[in-house]
């Protein structure tokens, strides 16, 4: 029967306390359970696989057309699965009491929140971004005979990766703010699709909202992240910087609203 | 009762939109001891346990758990505590040992063998064993509830705060309960709630009465159970009761006699204002006319129902 000073305390101090074990808990249900390989294969199907298709079906595809064509899909689909992935992460637990139950731990609140970002961003990393994305470099690769750089494909696969981040801590904020999950999930939705509707009304907008980092618009040929890919200066780099920015910011709303909620 | 308390709250206030859940609230529980928190539904007990674990804010007041401010020191008090919520409610997808290792390693990081090892004795405690290994969500509310009584203990906590232990659990479950809490009280604090007043009063040394949101009693189990109307003595009587009625009434000391007959028995329930006056002369003054027998005698002693009951309708008529 082992005693307490038989074990090993963890110590537990200030806004770190419980966040590894939070963690592990958090990577558990993603990479514990069929969750990483289900994602990653229906993200295989959807991006790799329309990929395949249209170069199977059109010889005279290059590696410009090819490269906007991944990062159109790499970037706009897998963000639905996000939102919809990580709307019941804050929302859920609330409702469920399980969030009551773990805070009676030594957890910080902090602690809860970033468990849920970080766990959530390294599976959407590997499952979203990373596995089809190496799929897709092999796939470009045979199209432009070995003709893709790799360090600017990388640094493009980062960016898909912040970019699907930018949604997920939208998500993860809102869950904070929100008991209802309508709004958890129907704002970052609206926001993803409601874009274009926005330029049309102030059309300024384009050069600072999300949309154009996976998505061309307007007179711009390629997305951002597609002419990082080829190797060509990006219109502007304002709505990345944006995005970044955002998504620290609601990192922070979340944090500084999740330490008010009462359980 | 020995040491500073292991907890104490001061004016402690809880209002949800306008309306006090919790009023002013003053307690004070001893290290080692068992405490039970009773009152209806809605009395804000559930409340208080959520304020004292951080999981809801004071509006005003202030706690301390191991002297420590329940604000400022949260995590840190949190580590020597375990909890059992009213509904425990677990991640679904682990099973009952993965749930009792997860809660584990919230306080201790290794051995793993050891760490094993515990998890495996708390599963036997609560007699879990037989389904340790199934997937939370196929457990009943029985099971779950041995569940939640396990991961609340399995750090060994100093304090331990449980929200209706007994609840959802049949009378077997409810013995082995009450029997885990006793072995427990030699190592931790108990302050947990309940509706079971049956079982407060078997195994709680001090009780505390909360109705609306306030404090209405609050002492040594034995003080209550004494009762607050002063010192009563029941007695079983045969015979023609009447004429000694009459004697004992006329006591200067005597301040009510209340009498009842149930099957040829009557039964007295004499207050009085003088404790050593009557233990020396009230029975030789019953028996001095000779017209009664007396076939039980002794002070009154009152069930904690009663007790409870007298003091939830006293206050409620108080307030109207």
């Amino acid at each position: 029967m082992p005693a307490n000073s038989d074990l090993t305390p963890v110590i537990s101090q200030g806004w770190t306390g419980g966040l590894g074990n939070m963690l592990r808990g958090q990577l558990g249900r993603w990479f514990g359970t069929r969750t990483w390989w289900t994602q990653a294969l229906i993200w295989i199907l959807v991006i790799n696989g329309l990929l395949m298709t249209i170069l199977t079906q059109d010889s005279s595809v290059g590696i410009p057309e090819i490269a906007t064509l991944f990062v159109l899909f790499a970037g706009m689909f897998p963000s639905i699965a996000v939102v919809i992935a990580a709307q019941d992460a804050i929302v859920g637990e609330k409702e469920k009491g399980t969030a009551a139950w773990v805070l009676s731990k030594p957890v910080s609140r902090t602690a809860f929140v970033l468990s849920k970002v970080i766990g959530y961003a390294l599976g959407i990393l590997v499952s979203l971004v990373l596995i089809p994305s190496v799929l897709a470099f092999l796939e470009m690769q045979l199209v432009g005979q070995g003709g893709l750089e790799l360090g600017r494909f990388a640094l493009a696969v980062g960016m898909l990766w912040l970019y699907q981040c930018f949604y997920l801590s939208l998500t993860l904020m809102l869950g904070t703010f929100f008991s209802a999950r309508p709004a958890v999930i129907g704002i970052p939705l609206a926001l993803a699709f409601g874009q274009q509707l926005i330029f049309g009304i102030v059309p300024s907008l384009v050069n600072i909202l999300p949309w154009t980092i996976a998505i061309p618009f307007g007179n711009n040929e390629f997305s951002i992240i597609s002419a990082i890919i080829i190797g060509r200066t990006p219109a502007s780099m304002t709505p990345f910087y944006v995005a970044c920015t955002a998504l620290i910011v609601f990192i922070a709303a979340g944090l500084w609203r999740f330490e008010r909620e009462e359980l | 009762m020995n040491g500073n308390p292991i907890l104490e709250t001061f004016h402690l206030n809880k209002t949800y939109e306008g309306t006090a859940a919790l009023k002013d609230l003053n307690l004070v529980v001893q290290p080692n001891s068992i405490f039970g928190f009773l009152g209806p539904n809605g009395a804000g007990k559930t409340t208080t346990m959520k304020l004292l674990l951080g999981l809801i804010r004071p509006t005003s007041g202030e706690a301390q758990i191991f002297g420590e401010d329940i604000r400022e020191e949260s995590v840190e008090i949190r580590s020597r505590i375990g909890y059992l919520p009213q509904d425990p409610r677990f991640y679904e997808h682990m099973t009952a040992r993965e749930t009792l290792e997860y809660t584990l390693r919230f306080y201790f990081s290794r051995p793993q063998d050891l760490l094993e090892e515990r998890v495996q004795e708390t599963i036997d405690l609560v007699g879990l064993h037989e389904i340790a290994d199934r997937p939370i969500k196929g457990l009943s509310s029985g099971e779950r509830q041995r569940l939640g009584i396990a991961q609340a203990q399995v750090n060994y906590p100093d304090l331990l705060i449980l929200d209706e232990p007994a609840a959802s659990l049949d009378p077997l479950g409810r013995r082995d309960v009450l029997e885990v809490m006793n072995r427990l009280r030699k190592h931790a604090t108990i302050f947990y709630s309940t509706h079971i007043l049956d079982d407060v009063q078997h195994i709680s040394d001090t009780v505390a009465i909360l109705n609306k949101g306030e404090l209405v009693a609050h002492g040594p189990i034995e003080t209550l159970l004494a009762g607050s109307g002063g010192v009563v003595f029941s007695i079983d009587l045969k015979g023609q009761v009447s004429t000694a009625q009459a004697r004992i009434s006329g006591l200067p000391w005597v301040t009510s006699l209340q009498s009842e007959e149930k099957s040829g028995v009557t039964r007295w329930l004499v207050s009085v204002s003088e404790e050593a006056a009557a233990e020396r002369d009230l029975l030789p003054a019953i028996l001095s006319g000779g017209e009664v027998i007396v076939v039980d005698y002794g002070r009154k002693r009152y069930e904690l129902e009663e007790v409870f009951m007298n003091i939830v309708e006293g206050d409620e008529h108080a307030r109207q």
